[in-house]
């Protein structure tokens, strides 16, 4: 799915360091991107923490 | 300097966090569940919960915060478990974020997403991981990679473009 349209060539990287909202990206991508965007983000932040924690050893 | 040593969302401040508070957590979960392998996993679920929501979280609260998240997940296994039983006897089940079905699929998500970030080109994959393994701000990659700011920021952009893209066709 193509994206609606971009102000600049850098928003979601804007968005990804909490710089735009998920509202105004949802402004700015099909809903179906959107949708995926979203799960990315979720992703990217579970994939921190398991990196961190397997980082700081988890077992306590 | 203070406001940094108070940053939950800095990986240094998280690992004081958990070495701080891992144990006292444990504990506590264990003395609810008696099931050390759960505990375990309620455990490293409410980390990665209070990391994913480390800009909300106060450094100055986090304790209290964290054991809300630990006996929130312990209530809804509660919860799942009474729903599964439920199902078993006859109710209908509806599907719940909890249910294995969900935590298979964000398993099988997760290793797309490594294969994914594996799979980007040398440039995205070294700005992607400075910027959110090691928490380094646009402007200090900029300076370390010796390129500018929007440079780096077109960089991170492609590679959550392609991400995305790649993810849909592992």
């Amino acid at each position: 799915m193509e994206q609606k349209n971009t102000f600049n060539d850098t928003y979601l990287a804007e968005w990804i360091h909490g710089e735009i909202t998920n509202n105004q990206l949802k402004e700015l991508v099909s809903e179906e991107d959107y949708n995926a965007y979203i799960k990315l983000k979720s992703g990217i932040n579970l994939y921190e923490a398991q990196k961190l924690l397997w980082t700081i050893h988890l077992t306590v | 300097m203070i406001k940094d040593l108070k940053n939950i969302c800095s990986p240094k401040v998280f690992e004081i966090i958990f070495n701080t508070y891992a144990k006292d957590v444990k504990r506590f979960v264990f003395f609810k569940t008696r099931d050390l392998s759960l505990t375990e996993d309620i455990v490293q679920d409410a980390f990665v919960k209070l990391w994913e929501g480390c800009k909300g979280a106060s450094y100055d609260t986090v304790k209290n915060y964290l054991f809300t998240i630990a006996n929130n997940l312990f209530l809804n296994i509660v919860k799942h478990n009474k729903v599964i039983d439920k199902h078993q006897k006859g109710y209908v089940h509806e599907a719940s974020n909890e249910s294995p079905e969900f935590l298979y699929i964000e398993q099988e998500y997760l290793e797309k997403l490594e294969t994914a970030i594996a799979n980007l080109s040398e440039k995205q994959r070294e700005v992607f991981l400075l910027s959110r393994i090691e928490k380094k701000k646009y402007k200090e990659i900029a300076e370390q990679l010796n390129i500018s700011v929007k440079a780096v920021e077109k960089r991170m952009h492609t590679a959550v473009k392609a991400l995305k893209e790649k993810i849909e066709f592992i």
